[in-house]
């Protein structure tokens, strides 16, 4: 399903994107054509049943099951299997590395409190939910208490990884891109970002983010829209480094 | 949204544009989208703008894990501890139900206990008054010397007034809330009490045989003050009293079901305020 510029734009409508969640998660997306040079994602649930997510499905529940019988190992499994995920999706929401950590740690330890609380279906939802709501916490005193924003991008001790064959001046050109769409987002309502980034980055669709995010359909769909909207304005000034 | 944010370009609604990547259009609204992107330039740009900066948003790089999130057995023993310090009943698994079957328990008992002393007590007293205060009556002239508990005014008949339900026993009430009385229902003949039964003379025999409750029954207490002593004897009164009991109990019920229920989400959102 093409979905890139113009020549695709119809395809948008019927394509529904699973993003690449992140560099670690390429694998769970399919890319199977390419416009101009750049590969159109198309639509690849994660939690969609293919053979082998299921069989991970079927496995993370026997994993609680075993969990709650007071399996540690079998929990800790689960942990090993699901952190680089919650990680990647948490920072995206709190992009501080040492608050989105201990946001995940509490997550793990919500989930094994409440454990006998699954009612089965996706465990990587599951966890999602708990780890967007305790995401959702910290935002909420983030606002009332505001810092500086994105300290990792201020932080010149870590930078993102580039393809090893890349241009110096690509590199340079992704950064700045990094760097402003970060700053762009972290100026959005927090909501219409958290619906953004489990929209555009972690693939969920809109009644699945409606239901963690525990508002309407509609809601979800406002906050996409006019987040976009919004997004598109603040980078006004750095359109030519999207244009590239 | 901020109010700032263009949402027409040229008159061409950029709403619509992100509807229309976000796959969120019917027929009509995408046919007019695509119209825009067949005509205008500028309405191409920025869709293209808008699919570019999802790509970025989706391939913002995420710095290493810091650590690794599996518990430690000393982990699991501090929640486990946590989790296994509540009963089973408030565990979250079954804190619903085990509430919500209270809850329920708990109102119907009270709208079964209070609807039946509200129509059935009530129209017993209207009803069978007379009967009801012959019996009142032959109560007290069997208690005798109960009769000088009469000489304390009671707030009996206003408080079962305002119950409503318990107005049955508003006939053994004080006369001296005539108002009261026949608030609750209970038919007076003159405005100052309610109906004065035949007096047993076994009754007269106490009120002369009690010269002080006779003195009080002539200063104002009422004709019918020797009534007041039956409420705490007649079976009527007795059975109403139990009628009470169990309202009360069923809205204690009603109100643990729905405490069980609600209290962990008040006490969740609260925390979340304080810490916010």
């Amino acid at each position: 399903m093409a979905r890139g510029g113009l020549p695709g734009a119809a395809a948008v409508l019927s394509s529904r994107r699973r993003g690449p969640c992140a560099q670690r998660y390429e694998g769970e997306s399919f890319v199977d054509e390419t416009v101009g040079d750049r590969p159109v994602v198309t639509e690849a649930k994660a939690d969609e049943a293919g053979p082998a997510d299921a069989l991970r499905q079927r496995v993370d529940v026997a994993l609680i099951e075993e969990a709650v019988r007071g399996r540690l190992d079998a929990f800790n499994e689960l942990v090993t299997h699901h952190q680089d995920h919650l990680f990647a999706l948490v920072y995206r929401l709190v992009p501080d590395r040492d608050q989105a950590a201990d946001v995940v740690q509490e997550a793990f330890f919500s989930a094994y409190r409440n454990l006998a609380s699954f009612r089965g279906g996706s465990v990587r939802s599951w966890l999602s939910r708990i780890a967007v709501n305790a995401a959702m916490d910290l935002q909420r005193s983030r606002k009332r208490r505001p810092s500086q924003p994105y300290p990792e991008f201020e932080d010149e001790t870590w930078q993102p990884p580039a393809e090893p064959e890349a241009e110096p001046e690509s590199i340079a050109l992704a950064t700045e891109r990094s760097r402003a769409l970060s700053h762009a987002l972290d100026r959005l309502p927090f909501e219409q970002r958290n619906c953004i980034v489990l929209f555009d980055v972690d693939g969920y669709d809109y009644p699945e983010i409606a239901e963690i995010m525990h508002v309407e359909v509609g809601t979800v769909k406002s906050r996409i829209h006019r987040g976009r909207l919004t997004l598109r304005h603040s980078l006004e000034a750095n359109r030519e480094l999207f244009r590239g | 949204m901020d109010r700032t944010t263009p949402t027409t370009h040229a008159g061409h609604d950029q709403l619509l544009l992100a509807r229309l990547y976000g796959g969120d259009l019917d027929a009509s609204e995408r046919d007019r989208a695509l119209g825009l992107l067949a005509d205008c330039p500028d309405c191409v740009a920025f869709f293209a703008d808008l699919e570019a900066i999802a790509r970025a948003t989706a391939a913002l790089p995420v710095p290493p894990r810091p650590r690794d999130f599996t518990l430690t057995a000393a982990d699991a023993a501090r929640l486990g501890a946590r989790r296994r310090r509540l009963p089973a009943f408030l565990r979250p698994e079954l804190r619903r139900s085990f509430g919500g079957v209270l809850a329920a328990l708990g109102l119907v008992g009270v709208v079964l206990t209070g609807g039946f002393s509200a129509f059935g007590g009530a129209a017993g007293t209207t009803s069978s008054d007379q009967s009801n205060r012959n019996s009142l009556a032959a109560d007290q002239a069997a208690a005798g010397g109960f009769a000088s508990l009469a000489a304390a005014p009671q707030p009996a008949a206003s408080s079962a007034a305002s119950y409503g339900g318990v107005s049955a026993i508003a006939p053994a009430a004080s006369p001296a809330t005539p108002a009261a009385a026949s608030s609750a229902g209970v038919i007076t003949n003159d405005g100052q009490g309610p109906l004065s039964p035949p007096e047993p003379s076994g009754l007269k025999a106490v009120s002369t045989g009690n010269p002080e409750f006779a003195q009080q029954g002539g200063s104002g207490s009422g004709a019918d003050g020797h009534t007041e002593t039956s409420e705490s004897t007649s079976p009527s009164s007795r059975g109403m009293d139990a009628r009470v009991v169990w309202l009360v109990g069923f809205a204690l019920l009603f109100g643990t079901g729905l405490a069980i229920l609600l209290l962990p989400s008040l006490i969740r959102r609260r925390g979340r305020g304080s810490r916010s």
